[in-house]
């Protein structure tokens, strides 16, 4: 009894750091959005700091004891804490309005360079604290011993939670930091000077991370280390807890260092995964942590560029492609056996850092944690070598194997999630089998590793070894490419682009995207086999976070909006690394400063260099109204269209249609009917419903109540696929469309899903129906578009594509939200003329909703009013134009 | 197309954009955009969705759009210049999607937008909103983000006092409100008109506008197209007709 308490309270003390250190991360992320990787280096800096400035308080002989330590941790804290304030003033000031991860790789260069400060500062031995004086003894609790110092630990953690409390919620500043948590730009709008707020936050954040640290040096010896493994369970704390959540990261901190107190008792031979499958379940069972809210992002003015199509080879792309392959086949003539050496690993970086841009840059799941299958590679190749006694291909079979099972396995919990929480659960899951490499000794030989794995004997010359490697990575690599512009590849770039969007047209985006994340872990599993044979053994270290951060690094470093990216970007970082360690034995300070300096000079990459920043100018089009509308009959190749079963019946029957917001019934009990060959407008002033019909018909929202019969079948409770797959097209009340695919792609991607061929993995999406994707474009009047980015389209044009989209699997009912903002009234006319066109010759139904009264009254032939989520009249436009009630409440008092 | 210039109430605007443009990356949204607003006069920004008159305010106040011309507020130049900055010569925004604070009190939200008082002005403070806006009042203490709609929109105006602005531009305070809110709103209006504050006005409709503006721009694709005093306006279909179409 006695026991376990001293081991619970001796947790609470180790919790107490870990959420000091946690709350600064907690505090920096809620408000700049900037995943601080330095921050356990911080946390470092701040514990080498206050050692030093103990040991110089001690030689002369400080008179205050205790208070003296107290000043050096404080000092410490405090110098961590300009540090951090330098750090924001020169470097994250600039990427606030850059993605998310080049703040990222931005902060990883600081952590290299603060890890070779300290190592250069105070050398490479690890550094034990003193005690501290007053505090140095030991309590008896239950005749057990405890450490005083530990007590007045249990005791900070509380206080600091509490004055963090105070700070945030009983001062001006404290509130202003909660506003910047919701919304920077509307800051600024108030008179706020964002620039003051986020220095003043990254100063306090890191210097609790430096407050930290500090504490740490009575309790622990301070190691290089001590960066890296701070960051990570930081992160685990802060994501358990809840991103900005400081009570979250309390909590979640309390949780963390209970579990590791208790985990050695209970579960020695799984401690380090604990914590991990803690938070992997947290994750998967509370998305947000938990004490965390989803927090609304990405607001117009924060930044963020919409990714842009992916460039295809070319032709001198493709020569320089040829020439490098060939240049580095003969390698074997013209290097050595070191620069064979360094081409091998190069090959096997190149095809890692390739299979994380799939996952980056195509299936934009951005992760952290792909080491767990270079690892899987690695250590399925030296298990089946050393273990199961495979020659070498079957092991490297097995390698691959053991990688696509894994992804399989994690990737499904990964793509339930987004943003920082799916790269953090990411990370959970390498740094899971990072601790089973290390602890379960029998199997892996743990810190010892696996050695002795060797080549086969055909394969066992250095050129022999290169060249299979080389070949298997260059293969894999183009098959990576391949996928990226097969269908597969379309619809996994146009789920990233935008995931609703994609939905309606019928892409099971998370399916997708689970396929995707396992396309890339077993592309990353072969290049951890093939490591595992070039070096002869495996270590643990193939799964750790650095291995991770590398891809990471070389991907970023390479540009994500390049498939070259990568391999450019494993070449530039190995490259660099070798030339720096060449020349000096801070190699990762200069690397550090490098990357520092190239994420300023060039954020998109190095092959974002080549690239003008903005699309190209767009020639003027010809007027949309003397455009032709190419519809003259319906396609062959649509073939024909589905009849309505219910004879005469309406094809669309609402009835009592519900839907609330909080307190607010946006949808109060709406019925109408829609027929065939027919086209009804859904009118009424802002805020009256129509949207929030649209969205509850499409399948974007989920009714609380009523029935929307689509030929008799029940359209609510489907998902937008679901709806989509019976025949309903709609399109977006504000156009967009994915701007990673051309004009024409655009169209095509709709088709290859309405065929089911999404699938495909071999031929190149836009070779696909493009003839029957130009023809759709060419009846909305894009036909001259076609080839364009849709970042060059106008608004109106934008509208036009997205109507082709949704006539692309032949709908029998067209949904339209505004099909005319923001055009010209002429333009207007004709796009409504064309609708009327496809209405009549291919027997449509037309539910569209409209401001402009010329459009619904010269168009519509039936007319529905909503107001305040009601209907409040249902006829012809002739009668509704007449009932004096709509002219009161849509059109407004007479002028 | 476009009308003579009136007279300007004031010899000098105190809000004077001119041959403004603006970009979103390659793609130019405003060309040309002159638009004067005076003290003690309300000015109505017209045209339809996608017209471009989110996108002048927004670059009236640096948010986003690269910008190129002049806009002048009071003695400053607005270009190169910080929002925060913008802010505290005396320019309030109350933008289109309301972004209030949702997790924080609507004290707080009010507190959020409090700046020092201008001289010669009443200074605004949230017992003289809470008297303006009863509804308020009573749930000073709850989370923004709860409230309905229409105490949004109040919430978010009321904000924007908060910083007593000399300028006040507000993109579609009218969307979604009740016909009685949106008298409420022109009424709030009229009483800062009557007090010298300009206002700058965006809107789709005339129903907020049509009662309450003194004079109307009208937008399309990002140009000014239309100037005329909004009697003028009112008596004009065919002009409301083709560029507004409500």
């Amino acid at each position: 009894m006695a026991f376990l308490l001293v081991q619970f309270l001796g947790g609470l003390a180790a919790g107490s750091v870990l959420f000091l250190v946690a709350s600064g991360l907690s505090l920096i992320f809620g408000v700049t959005r900037i995943v601080n990787f330095a921050h356990g280096s911080f946390t470092m800096l701040g514990a080498y700091l206050a050692w030093s400035l103990t040991q110089r308080l001690g030689a002369v002989g400080w008179p205050g004891g205790g208070a003296g330590f107290g000043l050096a941790v404080l000092t410490a804290a405090a110098t961590v804490g300009l540090v951090g304030a330098v750090m924001e003033r020169l470097l994250l000031r600039r990427l606030y309005r850059s993605p998310e991860l080049f703040s990222l790789l931005a902060t990883f260069g600081v952590v290299l360079v603060l890890q070779d400060t300290t190592l250069a500062l105070w050398g490479p031995e690890d550094l034990l604290g003193p005690r501290v004086p007053g505090f140095s003894g030991l309590v008896t609790i239950l005749d057990r011993p405890f450490p005083v110092y530990d007590l007045v630990l249990i005791a900070l953690g509380p206080l600091v939670l509490g004055l963090l409390w105070l700070l945030l919620y009983r001062s001006r500043w404290g509130t202003q930091v909660r506003a910047a948590t919701e919304d920077r730009e509307m800051m600024s709008v108030l008179g706020i000077d964002q620039g003051r707020l986020f220095s003043g936050v990254v100063m306090l954040g890191s210097a609790l991370a430096g407050l930290g640290g500090a504490l740490e040096v009575p309790r622990e010896a301070l190691t290089l280390h001590m960066g890296l493994t701070t960051i990570v369970e930081a992160f685990v704390v802060v994501v358990i807890g809840g991103m900005g959540s400081i009570p979250g990261a309390f909590l979640a901190a309390l949780l963390i260092g209970e579990l590791q107190a208790f985990g050695i008792l209970l579960f020695p031979k799984i401690t380090l995964v604990l914590v991990f499958l803690v938070m992997a379940v947290v994750l998967v069972v509370r998305p947000h942590g938990l004490l965390g809210r989803a927090h609304r992002t990405g607001h117009p003015g924060d930044g963020g560029q919409m990714p842009e199509p992916l460039p295809a080879a070319g032709r001198w792309g493709r020569v320089l492609g040829l020439t490098l392959l060939a240049a580095l086949a003969t390698a074997p003539w013209w290097t050595g056996d070191y620069g064979l050496i360094v081409l091998t690993d190069l090959a096997i970086l190149g095809l890692f850092a390739a299979s994380l841009h799939f996952l980056i840059g195509i299936a934009g799941l951005v992760s952290f944690g792909h080491a767990a299958y270079f690892g899987l590679g690695a250590y399925g190749a030296a298990l089946a070598t050393r273990h199961f006694a495979l020659p070498m291909i079957p092991a490297l079979a097995a390698a691959v194997l053991a990688a696509a099972l894994g992804a399989a396995l994690f990737g499904w919990f990964c793509v339930r999630r987004s943003g920082v929480y799916l790269a953090m659960l990411s990370l959970a899951c390498a740094e899971i089998l990072w601790s089973v490499a290390m602890q379960w000794t029998d199997v892996t030989g743990g810190d010892n590793g696996i050695l002795g794995v060797w080549p086969a004997d055909w394969a066992a010359s250095r050129a022999g070894f290169y060249w299979l490697t080389l070949a298997l990575a260059t293969t894999t690599i183009l098959t990576l490419r391949r996928l990226a512009f097969a269908p597969f590849g379309a619809a996994l770039r146009a789920g990233r682009d935008s995931e609703r969007r994609a939905a309606s047209i019928g892409i099971p985006v998370r399916r997708h995207q689970w396929l995707g994340f396992v396309v890339a872990g077993t592309a990353a599993g072969l290049a951890g086999g093939l490591q595992a044979f070039a070096k002869g053994s495996v270590f643990p270290a193939v799964l750790g976070v650095t291995t991770s951060v590398d891809g990471l690094v070389m991907v970023l470093l390479g540009g994500l909006g390049s498939l070259a990216g990568p391999l450019v970007g494993a070449g530039a970082f190995q490259g660099l690394k070798g030339e720096i360690m060449r020349h000096s034995d801070l190699w990762q300070l200069w690397l550090g400063l490098i990357i520092i300096g190239l994420v300023l000079a060039c954020p998109r990459g190095l092959t974002g260099l080549r690239r003008p920043g903005s699309p190209p100018p767009v020639p003027v089009p010809p007027a949309a109204a003397q455009r032709p509308n190419g519809f003259q009959d319906v396609p062959p190749w649509w073939g024909p269209g589905v009849t309505s079963l219910v004879a005469d019946g309406p094809l669309l029957q609402v009835a009592a249609l519900t839907k609330s917001f909080g307190g607010l019934r946006a949808v109060a009990g709406v019925t109408f009917h829609v027929r065939t060959g027919r086209m009804t407008a859904l009118i009424g002033p802002n805020g009256a419903g129509k949207s929030t019909c649209f969205n509850l018909l499409g399948g974007q929202l989920r009714a609380d109540g009523g029935s929307a019969r689509l030929d008799g079948v029940e359209l609510l409770g489907r998902t937008p696929q679901q709806v989509w797959r019976q025949g309903v097209g709609r399109t977006f009340q504000i156009a967009a469309a994915f701007s990673s695919l051309s004009v024409v792609e655009n169209v095509q991607l709709v088709l290859l899903s309405s065929r089911r061929r999404l699938l495909h993995l071999w031929h190149p999406a836009p070779r696909l129906y493009r003839h029957q994707a130009l023809s759709l474009l060419a009846a909305v009047g894009l036909a001259e578009q076609a080839d364009r980015p849709c970042a060059a389209l106008t608004y109106g044009d934008l509208k036009r594509l997205e109507l082709a989209q949704a006539l692309a699997h032949r709908p029998r009912l067209l949904l339209l939200d505004e099909p005319t903002a923001g055009m010209a009234p002429d333009e207007r006319q004709a796009l409504m003329a064309l609708v009327r066109t496809l209405v009549d010759r291919l027997n449509l139904a037309v539910l569209f909703t409209e401001h402009d009264m010329d459009v619904v009254f010269g168009h519509a032939d039936q007319v529905v009013v909503l107001n305040h989520g009601q209907v409040v009249a249902d006829g012809t436009p002739a009668a509704v134009r007449a009932s004096t009630r709509v002219q009161a409440i849509y059109l407004g008092p007479p002028p | 197309m476009t009308g003579a210039l009136p007279p300007s109430p004031l010899p000098l605007p105190l809000l004077a954009v001119e041959s403004l443009d603006a970009w979103y990356g390659g793609a130019r949204i405003l060309s040309g955009v002159t638009i004067q607003v005076g003290a003690g006069e309300v000015v109505a920004l017209l045209g339809r969705n996608g017209a471009g008159k989110t996108t002048t305010l927004r670059a009236v106040f640096g948010l986003g759009p690269r910008r190129r011309g002049q806009i002048r507020f009071l003695d400053h130049p607005l270009i190169p210049e910080s929002p925060h900055r913008i802010a505290r010569y005396g320019l309030g925004y109350v933008p289109e999607d309301r972004r209030l604070f949702g997790e924080l009190t609507v004290l707080e939200n009010l507190e959020m937008g409090r700046q020092p008082p201008r001289p010669g002005r009443p200074p605004w403070t949230p017992e003289r909103l809470f008297a303006l806006f009863p509804n308020l009042g009573a749930s000073r203490r709850s989370e923004a983000g709860r409230l309905s709609g229409g105490e949004q929109q109040m919430l978010a105006l009321a904000r924007a006092l908060m910083g007593n602005p000399l300028v006040l531009m507000l993109d579609e305070p009218s969307e979604g409100l009740a016909p009685r809110l949106i008298q409420t709103v022109g009424e709030t209006l009229q009483g800062l008109r009557s007090e010298g504050v300009g206002i700058l006005l965006a809107e789709q409709s005339l129903t907020l506008a049509g009662a309450v503006a003194d004079r109307a721009y009208i937008m399309e694709k990002g140009e000014i197209r239309h100037h005329a005093p909004m009697t003028a306006l009112l008596a004009d279909p065919t002009t409301r007709q083709s560029w507004l179409a409500v």
